[in-house]
């Protein structure tokens, strides 16, 4: 199939995919796509379809319906070929835990018809493991095994990079760690990345974009800028004159207003230097102005709600 | 395809069931064959050799299903079969280069073990007892016997690529080998049957202990090449939409 040229830059996407099992519809529909540059979050309850789509996107799991299209091929010879470009950490990483990490990632080089052990030690060296190369992968720890996971999915220097759960069971430095690497890969490397992960305080310091699947179906996807104007619910003020605050909004056309406990919550479209603004113009101190946003846990537990 | 088959190999030299397996199955029919020889009179050097054929593809009976299922279904459960689909390998090139490993290995166990075997044979009993020229008698008969043998033990390949578990596979090989050995001793006291035996490997590493003719040779040789093809044939046919673990 001939690359398809494309104004959006999406280097996959997916279209109406589908995959059963048995009589459970792991996808029912699937279609999404992922624009080079970004980084994605995979975001779905356990069994909602993440793991099917990545295993499908990584060949591991033949389709039944629908098309993958990936750096513009999607017949089953060119998706192998852009496989290629692809770097994989899917579940756990595929370790032999006998050999050394080096080990290991000249393996995996070698995979891909390489045999250069000055990248190899680089690539080390940039998960935080050229300390540590030349040991046995079955005394790492969880992290230290996490991580060169990930180095063996650069091994072959990936332009999107696809991580199953890459901070599962990490402790929370083993977390910043993870996240700090995926931010400098997509940053300094410009490697798109797609994660997926039960942990969405994490997702949301990490992610550029989102994807939401439950029960199979994508039930939204949206940029960090949407998920935060969408979580942006109300503006919480207080002033030293609340009565008088609270006529001129009035005044100015904002209507959906609450004032107890002494601060006022406004609840219209409005951006917090417009209020801030409009209080200066008429001399009244604010003593405290925040937005109170919805974190992504309560924006994807109400859009969980709504959907059922 | 070359760089994952040079990764298949790599992986087979630096697997313990490699070396261990090969040399069991390298040693043990040497060591039965020397045993033989040391307590048999009159043997001929001829003779001899026949007998480590035999011996050779009595030991590979029991033990090349514990490589087959360690090389192949041990290869999915550490999930390395999955690491090379998601580099980018089609399901078709994946096979080959694991199946190529497999005979390379079963080729190099089976080399060793017949060219130690026959230098035993003639070194302790002399180069005598054949009619035929050493050419025909031994050369030939020790490379087809190698490539009957490689045919032979593929069953077990494709076994391994039927079952997921590792006990599993290595418990079917075992059954396989050893009960398809007993069944063409069984079948080869129906003569009519005879015809038929002769178009199997299995039977082979018997006919071939007797019969050189062109005609047999010839046999041999295409019954080998169409059982590995249908090995290969009937892998791909489970493989390749298999979901991997």
């Amino acid at each position: 199939m001939e690359d398809i040229q494309d104004m959006s830059d999406a280097i996959l996407r997916i279209n109406n995919l589908s995959k059963t099992y048995g009589a459970k519809k792991a996808l029912d529909g699937v279609s999404f796509e992922v624009e080079r540059g970004k980084i994605y979050g995979f975001i779905g309850e356990n069994g909602a379809g993440k793991t099917t789509a990545i295993r499908a996107i990584t060949g591991l799991s033949p389709i039944e319906n629908g098309t993958i299209e990936l750096f513009g091929k999607s017949d089953s010879k060119g998706l192998a070929e852009a496989r290629r470009k692809m770097g994989c950490l899917v579940e756990s990483p595929i370790l032999d835990m006998r050999k050394t990490a080096k080990e290991n990632l000249m393996l995996q080089e070698l995979l891909y018809g390489n045999k250069d052990s000055a990248k190899v030690d680089k690539i080390l060296a940039r998960v935080g493991l050229e300390d540590v190369k030349n040991k046995k992968v079955g005394n790492f720890s969880l992290g230290m095994k996490q991580r060169l996971g990930i180095a063996l999915a650069l091994i072959n220097d990936p332009e999107l990079l696809i991580l199953d759960e890459p901070v599962n069971g990490l402790d929370p430095m083993g977390m910043v760690d993870v996240r700090e690497l995926l931010v400098s890969l997509c940053k300094e490397d410009g490697i798109t990345i797609v994660v997926s992960s039960h942990i969405l305080a994490e997702l949301y310091q990490l992610a550029t974009d989102y994807i939401i699947i439950s029960h199979g179906h994508i039930i939204s996807t949206l940029s960090k800028e949407e998920l935060d104007n969408l979580c942006a619910t109300h503006i919480v003020m207080e002033t030293e004159h609340n009565d008088e605050a609270m006529r001129i909004l009035t005044s100015n056309g904002i209507s959906t207003l609450n004032s107890n406990e002494g601060a006022i919550s406004i609840y219209d479209k409005v951006e917090t230097k417009d209020v801030a603004q409009l209080m200066y113009d008429h001399k009244i101190l604010i003593t405290q102005l925040t937005k109170h946003e919805r974190t992504l846990e309560e924006y994807y537990i109400e859009l969980l709600g709504r959907e059922a | 395809m070359g760089s994952l088959f040079k990764w298949e190999m790599k992986q087979t030299f630096s697997s313990k069931a490699f070396w261990i397996l090969g040399a069991s199955i390298i040693s043990l029919p040497v060591v039965l064959l020397v045993l033989t020889l040391i307590f048999s009179e009159g043997m001929t050097g001829y003779n001899a050799f026949l007998e480590g054929l035999n011996n050779y593809n009595a030991f590979v009976i029991f033990l090349i299903g514990v490589f087959a299922g360690i090389h192949v279904t041990g290869a999915f459960e550490a999930r390395k079969i999955q690491s090379s689909v998601m580099a980018g390998n089609s399901r078709f090139n994946i096979l080959m280069a694991k199946f190529l490993s497999y005979i390379t290995a079963v080729g190099i166990y089976s080399v060793v073990a017949i060219v130690i075997s026959s230098v035993i044979s003639f070194t302790m009993q002399g180069i005598n007892g054949f009619d035929d020229s050493f050419a025909r008698a031994i050369i030939v008969r020790s490379l087809v016997y190698i490539f009957v043998e490689i045919a032979y033990s593929a069953t077990c390949f494709l076994s391994s690529m039927l079952v997921r578990h590792l006990g599993g596979a290595i418990g079917l090989n075992m059954g396989l080998m050893l009960m398809s050995n007993i069944a063409v001793q069984l079948l080869f006291n129906f003569d009519w049957m005879i015809k038929y035996l002769n178009y199997i490997p299995a039977a082979q590493t018997m006919v071939l202990l007797g019969d050189i003719s062109n005609e047999n040779i010839a046999r041999a040789l295409v019954s080998s090449v169409v059982a590995c093809a249908l090995v290969v044939a009937l892998s791909y046919l489970k493989f390749r939409r298999e979901e991997l673990k």
